[in-house]
């Protein structure tokens, strides 16, 4: 199922990601000063055709993006996840 | 690989583009196959997956190393995935989806170079494979 750009704006928000309007959105979240996590989507408002490659580059298995997605995924959950990892270090 | 024939003219690959395949006035010939019809046909023809992409249509920058590229079909879209520096590009055509990817490409690479020092480890291995593939000819 395509993610929507709305449902992206309200995880990365969730998550603490700091985003900037280039020629897509940018999104990054920083974890003790340093970059961790980088994804983007396109400025589209609808369905974003991106969900397998969003999921990839914020570190999640396809359970965990569900959740995430469903906002029913915490940023300390999200921070255990990715410390499970070795992307945070 | 160069092959050099007196056969056909020279045509500069992105592929196989290295400087100093052209020494003094020596003219390197490339051997080049016939067309296929179907390059002039269906876009979704012409691309095979995995494929090889050796320019990141950007004038500043030189492909060194071709990105692995993989299409994926996602509802009406085609994704193109540079596998290795796990960045994805879209579009309604392969076409599109390959100029959305190199463009994300150069993004990627002037962010991950501006916050070089401060990334993580997982984006630092992307930025050492991006600059590994990648070298920037000319300063913003």
């Amino acid at each position: 199922m395509p993610i929507r750009a709305r449902e992206f704006d309200r995880m990365v928000g969730k998550f603490g990601f700091e985003t900037r309007h280039g020629r897509d959105l940018l999104a990054w979240l920083t974890y003790d000063g340093k970059v961790v996590v980088r994804t983007r989507r396109s400025k589209s408002s609808g369905d974003l055709p991106m969900e397998h490659s969003i999921r990839q580059q914020m570190k999640l298995n396809a359970q965990e993006f569900n959740l995430a997605r469903r906002c029913t995924m915490t940023r300390d959950q999200y921070i255990e996840i990715l410390k499970c990892k070795g992307v945070i270090q | 690989m160069v092959t050099r024939t007196l056969e056909q003219p020279f045509v500069q690959s992105t592929l196989d583009a290295d400087p100093h395949d052209v020494v003094g006035s020596e003219t390197v010939y490339l051997e080049l196959g016939p067309i296929p019809e179907s390059a002039y046909t269906r876009d979704a023809m012409v691309w095979p997956s995995p494929f090889l992409l050796a320019t990141l249509a950007d004038g500043r920058f030189r492909v060194i190393v071709p990105f692995d590229v993989s299409f994926l079909m996602e509802g009406d879209s085609i994704v193109a995935e540079a596998t290795e520096i796990n960045e994805f590009g879209f579009g309604p055509t392969h076409s599109e989806a390959v100029r959305d990817l190199q463009a994300a490409l150069v993004e990627l690479y002037l962010t991950l170079r501006d916050d070089q020092g401060n990334l993580g480890p997982d984006l630092q291995s992307v930025w050492e494979a991006l600059q590994g593939k990648v070298q920037i000819q000319y300063a913003d």
